[in-house]
């Protein structure tokens, strides 16, 4: 976008940015709903002795 | 007899002998990622400083950017594959005495093309850095603690991001453009030498074998979809360069598919792409980094150009993000391991996108104050969201492949962000 454009114009560029930007951002939103029930981490289910803690301790 | 990590309540009943242990990781991990962000956000102020040094154009200098840039994202997946053969701690070792080298040739530069290069051997030892830290980190921390941990990783992003600027304007000022770089040496070494000392090795996977083929392939697929990314804006996306860079692209990325289908140990293992938790983590990193980086990048020229702020007040009103989401991702880790991840991931999306839906209504007759409160729904949204979808990622692989899991972390950040830089404005940035 031009500095020099008219400043109505500039406004004008700036919204559709940053609503095409939130766009995006509201499509990652729908994925975190597909995404659906996050399971507890396996190693926290079962305990894992490849665990580098568990290699120390 | 130490107590066990799934029992509740174990971290108050007794110190387990990790503990120690896991936060000499945090630290070593910490100054890696320190040190890399501190670097990308100095070089990113020092442009200026360097074309007027150099005695080249901007067009010239901003390859100093770039060439880390489009390193770091060929190299990142590969190196997290490496870090899962050879082992965690010699890969982010050599990460951090490449980096220091490169950092030292950087700062010895005696023109532009040899900075350049020298950069690229940062961006080798950057990859290295990037893709192994998250994995050492989550390989170090129960699993119960892991978005504490990430959101730890992420408050240090931030502490990087905000003090760059700073800290590169006052190392310019007094020392010269060279300490920019020359800064990262003894931080390399000293966090090398700890890193020895504290690191434990983890257990690789000896009988595997390097897949040199896929990782070429990787690394031109990317370097050549970051560059037309990058640059189509400014050289013309149907110009014969760009065009070029989109076949390469196009051919690498298919030669790529066919070599790891092919290979008994690819680099990058087909099958994660069918775990739904994993793909659905990176998709939604891959979109909300692209996105963010349209505010990073739009929102300085709507204050300069629209609002008419002085730089010193932008760059004041844009650490409003980092410095927010760099308290928050230490509470927003804590609530995802007490919660879980999924309500914070989609309740942070939901401020994040209203925080960018409310910048759309920003004009002339907007004050600074309002336009911080609307970066500040930003910031919020980030702190949460980041911890959030990094300890989802990350738990979404089994443990031998968590450093090919840090290394899709780190390069969605990266990937993302070159994404919405092409879309959004066209201008170089590392990203966060």
């Amino acid at each position: 976008m031009a500095i020099d454009a008219p400043i109505d114009a500039r406004v004008e560029g700036f919204r559709i940015a940053y609503l095409a930007g939130a766009a995006v951002m509201g499509l990652a939103f729908v994925l975190t709903l597909w995404r659906g029930k996050i399971p507890r981490p396996i190693d926290e289910r079962t305990s894992d002795p490849q665990s580098d803690r568990a290699q120390g301790a | 007899m130490p107590v066990q990590e799934d029992q509740p309540g174990a971290a108050t009943a007794t110190r387990h002998p990790g503990d120690r242990y896991k936060w000499s990781v945090m630290v070593v991990v910490g100054s890696g990622v320190f040190m890399a962000t501190l670097d990308g956000s100095i070089v990113n102020v020092s442009l200026p400083t360097l074309a007027r040094e150099f005695g080249e154009d901007i067009t010239v200098v901003q390859w100093v950017v770039l060439a880390y840039l489009v390193g770091l994202a060929g190299l990142m997946l590969s190196m997290g594959r490496l870090a899962d053969i050879v082992g965690r701690k010699r890969t982010f070792l050599t990460g951090f005495i490449i980096f220091g080298v490169g950092s030292a040739l950087c700062g010895l530069s005696p023109g532009v093309w040899w900075l350049v290069g020298a950069r690229v051997v940062q961006a080798v030892g950057g990859a290295m850095l990037g893709a192994n830290g998250a994995a050492l980190v989550v390989a170090a921390f129960p699993a119960r603690e892991r978005g504490k941990a990430m959101g730890i990783i992420g408050t240090v992003v931030s502490i990087g991001l905000l003090t760059g600027p700073v800290v590169g304007g006052a190392i310019i000022a007094t020392l010269g453009w060279p300490f920019i770089f020359l800064i990262n040496v003894p931080i390399a070494l000293a966090a090398t030498i700890g890193g020895m000392r504290l690191l434990r090795e983890s257990r690789g996977s000896p009988g595997e074998k390097f897949d040199f083929v896929g990782a070429t392939l990787l690394a031109i697929w990317i370097i050549a979809l970051i560059f037309a990314l990058n640059q189509g804006r400014e050289r013309g996306w149907l110009s014969p360069v760009i065009s070029t860079a989109w076949v390469v692209a196009i051919a690498a990325f298919a030669a790529f598919i066919v070599a790891e289908i092919k290979a008994r140990f690819p680099a990058v293992q087909m099958a994660v792409f069918q775990i739904k938790m994993f793909r659905s983590s990176l998709g939604i990193a891959l979109l909300t980094f692209a996105s963010l980086a349209s505010v990073i990048l739009l929102t300085p020229f709507l204050l300069q150009d629209l609002l008419g702020f002085p730089v010193a007040k932008v760059g004041l009103v844009m650490a409003t993000i980092p410095a927010i989401s760099g308290v928050l991702a230490l509470i927003g880790g804590t609530i995802v391991d007490r919660f879980g991840a999924r309500v914070p991931a989609s309740l942070s999306l939901i401020l994040v996108t209203g925080g960018m839906a409310s910048m759309a209504f920003v004009d002339e007759n907007t004050s600074a104050l309002q336009v911080v409160l609307r970066l500040a729904v930003v910031g919020v949204g980030l702190g949460f969201f980041m911890p959030a979808n990094s300890s989802t990622l990350m738990s979404s692989l089994p443990r031998a492949q968590l450093g090919l899991a840090g290394g899709f972390l780190a390069w969605s950040r990266t990937l993302g962000f070159a994404t919405g830089q092409a879309i959004g404005g066209g201008r170089s940035s590392p990203g966060p």
